[in-house]
């Protein structure tokens, strides 16, 4: 199994509860720490799926009003994370209904044969790259280029990667908050991940010339 | 090959055909025991499916240390402002 990466981690589960509870009580400090703690985050997970920073920000305000105004009915049934990104989902949703930074061609997501992934298994790989330094061009390069690759996943697609492999959400958590069932979330995922994978083939094939 | 249903398993063992879809939920763990020892007895003689794996793991890696997107410089108190300029805004409204 690939290792978790050092995910900045929210209060704990008793310290979050009171959070929540004081902001329901109207107290804007506590309202501000719950901000600070899933903020950065949510704000970074609209941006894939709008693909535009005004957007993503449109989401992240809206997804926190929606929030302060429904606190009420949070009853801690399930984690506030859970219901916060469902929240965000929804707007993401319909702010690209409304307009979009969406690309114009999508990334192909049909299942690759094993003939159709002989370059990826022949070709120069990630896999056997040596790892090159945090701020080297050629680290920003490639960080660039599978960004751009999410970004041009279908929608259907993007959110199940972003939630799976960028929030570290289960997959029976993603299957929750997406509305599908656990077979079709993993389903999703591989292909997602095939594709971001095949998008890197012309990189990747650059840098082995 | 079969989408999201249980997939069957021919009696002379699994192809790769039939194996890579699941090379995900099997790095994931969360490949179905029935299949997982089909599985890992064809990767111990094929070098095609270990090499897709591999590069499959490594994606994930790739994905997990670099897509987080950190706020620019100064967006994370341009929109908290924003956010609690509604949220006075609703507050008076109300």
């Amino acid at each position: 199994m690939v290792p978790d990466p050092v995910v900045a981690q929210p209060d704990p589960e008793h310290i979050l509860a009171a959070t929540i509870e004081a902001a329901r009580a109207g107290d804007h400090n506590a309202f501000a720490r719950l901000m600070d703690g899933y903020g950065d985050r949510l704000l970074a997970f609209a941006r894939h799926m709008c693909g535009q920073r005004e957007d993503a920000e449109d989401v992240f305000q809206e997804s926190f009003l929606t929030v302060f105004r429904r606190l009420g009915e949070f009853r801690g049934e399930g984690l506030f994370r859970n219901w916060l990104y469902k929240i965000a989902s929804s707007h993401c949703l319909k702010k690209r209904r409304l307009r979009s930074g969406e690309p114009r061609h999508h990334l192909p997501v049909e299942e690759l044969s094993p003939e159709a992934l002989q370059p990826i298994i022949h070709g120069p790989g990630l896999a056997g790259r040596p790892e090159v330094p945090l701020e080297s061009v050629l680290r920003d390069e490639l960080s660039t280029r599978m960004n751009e690759a999410i970004d041009r996943l279908p929608p259907e697609y993007r959110i199940v990667l972003l939630l799976r492999d960028v929030e570290l959400f289960s997959t029976t958590e993603t299957a929750g908050l997406t509305g599908l069932s656990e077979a079709a979330v993993k389903s999703r995922l591989h292909r997602a991940r095939l594709a971001v994978r095949a998008a890197l083939q012309p990189y990747l094939e650059e840098g082995a010339g | 090959m079969k989408r999201d249903g249980p997939p069957s398993i021919p009696p002379e063992g699994p192809t790769c055909r039939e194996l890579v879809g699941h090379l995900s939920a099997y790095l994931d763990g969360e490949l179905e025991p029935r299949l997982l020892s089909h599985l890992e007895r064809h990767l111990d003689g094929c070098s095609d499916c270990r090499a897709c794996a591999s590069e499959i793991r490594a994606t994930i890696r790739l994905i997990r240390e670099r897509a987080y997107l950190p706020p620019a410089p100064g967006e994370r108190d341009r929109i908290r402002d924003r956010l609690w300029a509604a949220l006075d805004r609703g507050t008076k409204d109300a």
